[in-house]
């Protein structure tokens, strides 16, 4: 089926567009940002706060390209004098009511009416000596604070919980210049995605409990990941501040999670930056455990491969990366193996609004690139396995105090482990590996898409990969084997010996993955949200 | 309730030659003035030769826009098998129009019968009438003389035994002057803020309920029995020259003026005539000092030109106002424009739907900005503002709201310049003794 | 007739426990609704008119039972009616009096109207309820009847060309 292509010129680029695209999206593909605030791609247009006015030749008036469709051999100007002069005029009317509160507005430094009045806005004020309308900060919810000085009525909050979250928890109240944004008494911002209304909110107003007053903008450094929460598998951004994650952001991908994320992935992040980690390896020596360098303990580990003739039990947390488990398995290649991967359950959460958006029962983010790499036992078994296992191998799990005091009965433990665990001192080999916040990596989610996730934060100590642990104790059971030496060689690798991977590379996923294969897990894959947008 | 005067020898009595009769009010006493003959004539006839019949009339719009009546009904889709809708609006809130009301009170079967006509012409099996929530006796009397209507077979499923399907629901409106905004009034009926939409899509493809909907003011409505009675030609000759504006027109009078009150005349009237003659005049010892011709949404005329422009829709063009809804305010040598243009502007202020930027915070900022112009407190710089400002509400909104309040306010400064800087000057509010 | 802005703010206008609108004839006017919208939605303002006609007010209450009975939220309805100036969100006087002053009608006196109603109710001040519960005064925007001006609302009864030597009389006739 072919689509009708109008062309267009805007700001003097000439595009070919489908036909039904809106001024403002073509306008991206020409290459121009046209300012906006109550405009979103993911949410339903309304085309109010007036600051997407566009010149178009022969209209009479200026348009909003948000909501005016290209038409054949239409000519757009962007940057007219008009239009400058228009949007000049909206931020100067936003303005007046808007306090001056940059200095203590989290919002500073990513906030779209400080950006937009800088690059168009008047340099002064002339709303002098009237009272600013006033009102005070009221709390939403769990974590959503709202701060009605600060509010430009752009209405995207209202539109996000009403259309997408189909919750509609938020109104506009009164009319005039005494509207504002109303939450009725009873009612809370819980919704398990209602976190989404702060990123949407392009000024200061809707903030973050979590975040308040936490760091600058221009602090954080912001590194593009993969939410470990569940198996949706969406796209977040890590935001750090020397060192320490202080905020999870989603991160645009339109296959996936469009601009969400649901608020039970927002919170998780603490585990991030716990401190109680294993930073050296630690060998046991009969009674003694004895810290050691990387290249003692790597012999240790392929000589202990090789004196453990039986069974492996492979335990394995479902937040791995496809690097490292495909790497452990091939360590223990030619073995006996029975590999499970843990999975918590929890409740779902769908968003009604975009098709196959959910926080998903199976809270874990690679249990698909688990059972593709062979992790295909059911814990239970696994764990009662345990017991014959010639030798356990822990792969960053958290265990039961049930499933740990198990270990005792197992020939022996090597456990890979970022947090110092007492309940392991008796392992053969304690080696600390970074956690996904700190290595590249990549994930499978539920649709069989393999995304990227990049590192965040450093790894304390000498902590590593687990991924890295596993192919140099590999390269060293034969002569002439070479580990690789980043993690991009280590997936490009996996595709030897797992044929949906094969011939993938970095290169190939990009910054929003790539769909190798669906229904790796014999599920059917369904739709969990409400219709197709 | 007030009682309207009788009619004077100038006025081209056609919508307002039952007004103050209350026989007028009950279906029997309707017949019996002729009335309901429209509408039977009308189920005899093809929707397409009422719109015809309509189009040649020259008919336009009552509300306040002036758009062809026949016009505006041959945009509704034909056999798109979606339910059609008509809307009456009677959310007569622009400041100087008090001629709905009248139409409701005294004719209301005038309305219901011009209604029918148009559910039957564009295919609606229902009609909205939308009444503003403040006007509890038209409320009443509609509502009774709907239930007449309903008990003598002029509505219901079968129109007069014409087989067709009519049925009018009265809608109380709560409060709110964006509510006359046609697409305001849509969403009002569907249970929603009174916010205006976007257009595209238009009324006509999406309109209540997203159905195709017509829209009509209650005079529109009101004129079309008429016109199918006595017939186009008739109705269009009832201009003074200007072939665009035909028909006759109520002018509501209002302010500064010996006898206020509601005015029925043929378009091109004079009105210099409407003003001294039929409205007799000024106050003793007063003159005129300046008219607000087209409700309050409209520039400001001053004497020269009100006394010169003729009443219709190009005529008060060519003097720099607009005809509007003819909501006619009247203002003499004791009037401080300075005041009323800040009552209008804090009047838009108020019932801003606070969608638009420019409207939401541009109707409160001017209004500010007028007030502390009355106190004495105004910079020289405010009249540039003011006016800078108003250009940025102009042209730029989703509704004519924020025009709105802006038009009072440019022409004001424009025309009473010195009355404003009086203001700015000696800071004393000052009345012509 | 807009209430103070803020959730705070409405709970000071607390009613108790909600008895519930629509029972008997106010439930019955309710369902008559249902016909004439296609949709439950549609009938949002006439039924918050039932409510207003039954308790003179619509209570937060009154919204969640509104909300409930038309399949929408306490929130969608509250932001309908803050919208509309005629539903009242807190309690009022007895007798509601709203007084045009839109320039129309402040060109015809209506500032000396606005005078005479406020001392003769004992309100003192417009949105101020007089002691005895009687009267509330408020300003409105224009009433539509500039030709009869000032005109004035009490509750429901719209009166025509009021003077302040009307106004005693007026008021008379409201106990």
């Amino acid at each position: 089926m072919s689509v009708d292509l109008v062309n267009v010129t805007i700001d003097g680029v000439a595009v070919s567009v489908p036909k039904g695209t809106t001024i403002i999206e073509a306008a991206k593909q020409a290459g121009v940002l046209v300012p906006h605030y109550c405009y979103h791609p993911s949410l339903p247009s309304p085309a109010v706060c007036r600051m997407c006015l566009v010149e178009v030749e022969k209209a009479p008036k200026l348009l909003p390209a948000c909501v005016t469709t290209v038409a054949e051999g239409q000519v757009v100007r962007v940057m007219s004098e008009q239009a400058l002069k228009a949007r000049e005029g909206v931020l100067e009317f936003l303005l007046i009511n808007h306090p001056l509160d940059c200095p203590i507005c989290d919002q500073a430094g990513e906030c779209e009416l400080q950006d937009y009045v800088f690059q168009e806005g008047r340099a002064g004020t002339r709303y002098s000596d009237y009272a600013k309308r006033f009102s005070p900060v009221e709390d939403f919810g769990p974590d959503v604070l709202y701060v009605p000085n600060r509010c430009i009525l752009c209405t995207r909050c209202v539109r996000f919980m009403e259309d997408v979250a189909e919750t509609p928890v938020l109104n506009v109240s009164e009319r005039g210049d005494r509207a504002y944004i109303g939450i009725d008494q009873e009612q809370r911002l819980d919704h398990p995605w209602s976190g989404n209304v702060v990123d949407l909110c392009p000024v200061g107003s809707l903030i973050s409990k979590d975040f308040l007053h936490k760091a600058r903008a221009w602090d954080l450094d912001k590194t593009a990941s993969i939410c470990p929460g569940c198996t949706q598998g969406c796209n977040i951004m890590i935001d750090t501040r020397d060192d320490v994650v202080v905020r999870l952001r989603p991160r645009a991908n339109l296959d996936v999670n469009r601009h969400f994320i649901c608020d039970t992935g927002r919170a998780d992040y603490r585990w991030m930056n716990r401190g109680d980690r294993v930073e050296v390896p630690l060998l046991r020596d009969g009674a003694r455990t004895v810290a050691a360098d990387w290249d003692v303990a790597l012999d240790r580990l392929a000589e202990t491969l090789r004196g453990a003739a039986g069974p492996v039990v492979v335990l394995a947390s479902g937040r791995a990366s496809l690097e490292s488990l495909g790497w452990v398995r091939r360590l223990l290649d030619g073995r006996d193996v029975i590999a499970a991967v843990k999975v918590p359950l929890g409740g779902t959460a769908p968003l009604p609004g975009i098709p196959d958006l959910a926080l998903r029962a199976e809270r874990v983010p690679n249990l698909d690139g688990a059972r593709l790499l062979g992790y295909t036992a059911s814990w239970d078994a696994a764990v009662a396995a345990v017991e014959g296992a010639a030798l356990v191998l822990l792969l960053d799990v958290a265990l039961e105090d049930s499933e740990a005091a198990r270990l005792a009965a197992a020939g022996g433990v090597i456990a890979l482990t970022s947090v110092d665990d007492d309940r392991l001192k008796g392992s053969a080999l304690l080696l600390p590996v970074s956690t996904m916040a700190e290595e590249n990596g990549t994930y499978m989610n539920r649709d069989g898409r393999v995304q990227r996730f990049t590192q965040a934060k450093a790894p304390p100590g000498m902590a590593r990969p687990a991924w890295w642990i596993a192919a140099e104790a590999w390269s060293r059971r034969e002569p002439g084997r070479m580990a690789p030496e980043t993690a991009a060689l280590a997936f490009a690798a996996l595709g030897a010996s797992v044929p949906a991977l094969a011939g993938v590379t970095y290169a190939d996923l990009g910054v929003t993955g790539r769909v190798v294969s669906r229904d790796v897990s014999g599920r059917a894959s369904g739709t969990v949200g409400a219709g197709a947008r | 309730m007030g009682f309207p005067h009788p009619p004077h020898p100038k006025e081209t009595v056609v919508l307002s030659r039952y007004f103050g009769d209350p026989g007028a009010r009950t279906f029997a006493g309707w017949v019996q003035r002729g009335g309901y003959e429209g509408l039977k004539k009308a189920l005899g006839m093809t929707p397409e030769a009422i719109i015809d019949e309509l189009k040649a009339s020259g008919l336009r719009g009552r509300g306040g826009a002036g758009f062809p009546t026949g016009l505006k009904w041959s945009f509704m889709p034909k056999g798109d098998g979606k339910p059609h809708y008509l809307c009456c609006n009677a959310d007569e809130s622009e400041p100087g129009t008090f001629k709905d009301r009248e139409i409701m009170r005294w004719t209301p079967h005038a309305l219901i019968e011009g209604c029918a006509v148009a559910c039957y012409a564009i295919g609606a099996e229902t009609c909205y009438i939308y009444i503003r929530g403040e006007f509890t006796e038209p409320l009443a009397i509609m509502q009774a003389a709907v239930a007449d209507a309903y008990a003598n077979g002029a509505l219901g499923p079968n129109a007069f035994g014409s087989g067709k399907r009519i049925d009018m629901v009265i809608f109380r409106g709560a409060g709110a002057y964006i509510c006359g905004e046609e697409t305001a009034l849509m969403n009002s009926i569907e249970g929603k803020r009174g916010n205006p939409r976007i257009k595209p899509p238009f009324p006509a493809a999406a309109g209540v309920f997203g159905m195709p909907t017509t829209i009509n003011n209650v005079e529109t409505l009101a004129a079309v029995p008429p016109i199918l009675m006595q017939g186009a030609a008739w109705y269009k000759a009832l201009c003074l020259g200007n072939p665009k504006s035909t028909g006759t027109k109520l002018f509501s009078v209002c302010g500064h003026v010996m006898r206020p009150g509601n005015f029925e005349i043929t378009m091109g009237f004079p009105m210099k005539d409407l003003i001294y003659d039929l409205a007799g005049g000024m106050r003793p010892g007063r003159t005129l000092k300046a008219v607000i011709p087209g409700g309050s949404s409209v520039p400001l005329m001053n004497r020269e030109e009100a006394e010169s422009a003729l009443c219709d829709y190009e005529g008060i063009v060519e003097k720099g106002s607009m005809l509007g809804s003819a909501g006619f305010i009247v203002m003499d040598d004791s009037a401080d424009i300075v005041y009323e243009v800040y009552r209008l502007a804090k009047f838009y202020a108020h019932e801003s739907c606070a969608q638009c930027t420019q409207c939401r915070e541009g109707t409160a900022w001017t209004t500010k900005i007028l007030e502390r112009i009355l106190k004495g407190e105004g910079k020289p710089d405010d009249l540039d503002l003011l006016v800078e400002l108003s250009d940025n509400m102009t042209g730029k909104t989703i509704c004519v709201l924020s025009d709105s309040c802006a038009a009072p306010i440019v022409s004001g400064i424009r025309k009473f310049r010195s009355e404003f800087d009086r203001y700015l000057e000696k800071g004393v509010r000052e009345l012509a003794s | 007739m807009s209430s103070a802005h803020g959730s705070a703010a409405a709970a000071r206008h607390d009613e108790g426990t909600h008895e519930p609108v629509f029972t008997g004839k106010a439930l019955e006017k309710l369902e008559a609704l249902y016909p004439m919208f296609p949709t439950r939605q549609g009938c949002l303002l006439p039924a918050l008119w039932i409510i207003q006609e039954e308790r003179g007010w619509i209570s937060p209450g009154a919204m969640a039972e509104a909300a409930q009975v038309l399949g929408l939220t306490p929130a969608y309805v509250r932001g309908v009616v803050t919208f509309y100036t005629m539903y009242h969100t807190h309690p009022v006087g007895r007798h509601f009096i709203q007084v045009c002053t839109t320039s129309p009608c402040h060109l015809c006196g209506s500032d000396d109207v606005v005078k005479a109603l406020l001392k003769e109710t004992g309100c003192g001040e417009l949105g101020a309820t007089s002691s005895d519960g009687r009267f509330t005064v408020i300003e409105v925007e224009c009433l539509g009847a500039c030709g009869f001006a000032t005109p004035i609302m009490i509750g429901d009864d719209f009166i025509e060309s009021v003077i302040p030597e009307r106004v005693p009389g007026i008021l008379a006739g409201y106990k």
